[in-house]
């Protein structure tokens, strides 16, 4: 029952977090506007995709792959597939934020719509990391669970 | 259950193409704005900034007697030796330096921002999108 209780908050905290992350990026409530282009910004200052046109698709897809996922953890739909897609995503940021504070550069993360304040590395590294290991949990445990119970506990059942 | 797993993940990536692409479609329209290249920035950008910029001026001597951005230092590739020093007492460390030359298809700015970077060690080096001619268009 805890088991049960714990994977469902761990759902929802990572759904919630990826469906608000897509929706800043897509929508800047407070201009009332598309928010790609300064998420497009955000993604060039890390320098890491020499093309414009593939910086300008990143800033397109990411966040409506990020509000996708973030959305079906929420609703509970293939949340084995989502769980995955989270942590793969994962491993992208932390590459990027890794790289980026490796080779000294003073940005903002990006991470939750066009922020002015220079990104804390240390923290966001932290968060991200905590983040991966929620997602590979539920993903692992989600992936038992479509594969049933082990030949044991059926047999235990018969 | 491995392949389950990946063709939720392929589903859902999938999907999240239909809206980008919708998105990206009506922006297109709304907003035919040159994208940028790595590197560069929009002056509307650089306005918002303030005076954390520091401008950097790549253009020849008669073009920056001509008119310039004021508080800007001149750097060039023909003068490079003899202009670092006055833009290394201009710039500071929590400035931000913007290149900028006469515009259209000029690359100077570009060039004299990756040496900026690379010579200098300087990480926070943007060139202005459009040159000059766009930072006078208000």
């Amino acid at each position: 029952m805890a088991a049960k209780v714990t994977f469902l908050l761990l759902r929802v905290v990572l759904g919630a977090v990826f469906f608000a992350a897509g929706v800043i990026k897509i929508w800047d409530f407070h201009q009332g506007a598309w928010a790609t282009p300064a998420f497009y910004e955000d993604i060039a200052n890390y320098h890491l995709l020499e093309s414009s046109d593939a910086v300008m698709l990143a800033a397109v897809y990411l966040p409506w792959l990020e509000l996708i996922v973030g959305g079906a953890l929420l609703f509970g739909r293939a949340t084995a597939g989502a769980a995955a897609l989270c942590a793969g995503l994962l491993l992208v940021f932390i590459a990027a934020l890794a790289s980026a504070w490796s080779r000294g550069l003073d940005i903002s993360c990006g991470c939750f719509g066009h922020e002015n304040a220079t990104a804390n590395f240390p923290l966001l590294l932290a968060r991200d990391c905590a983040l991966l290991l929620c997602a590979v949990a539920l993903a692992w445990r989600e992936r038992l669970r479509i594969s049933g119970p082990s030949p044991a506990r059926r047999a235990e059942g018969n | 259950m491995i392949a389950r797993l990946c063709k939720q993940a392929l589903l859902l990536a999938a999907l999240a193409l239909i809206p980008a692409f919708v998105s990206g479609a009506i922006q297109l329209r709304a907003n035919p704005q040159k994208p940028l290249q790595p590197g560069e920035i929009r002056a509307a950008t650089v306005r918002q900034w303030g005076p954390q910029v520091l401008f950097v001026d790549a253009r020849p001597i008669e073009r920056f007697e001509a008119g310039h951005i004021p508080t800007a230092v001149r750097l060039t590739a023909r003068e490079w030796d003899a202009l670092v020093p006055k833009f290394l007492d201009a710039w500071e460390p929590d400035k931000v330096v913007v290149v900028y030359c006469e515009g259209g298809t000029c690359d100077t700015s570009r060039e004299i921002a990756e040496r900026i970077k690379k010579e200098l060690q300087i990480q926070t080096v943007y060139y202005l999108q459009g040159g000059y001619p766009a930072w006078r268009q208000k």
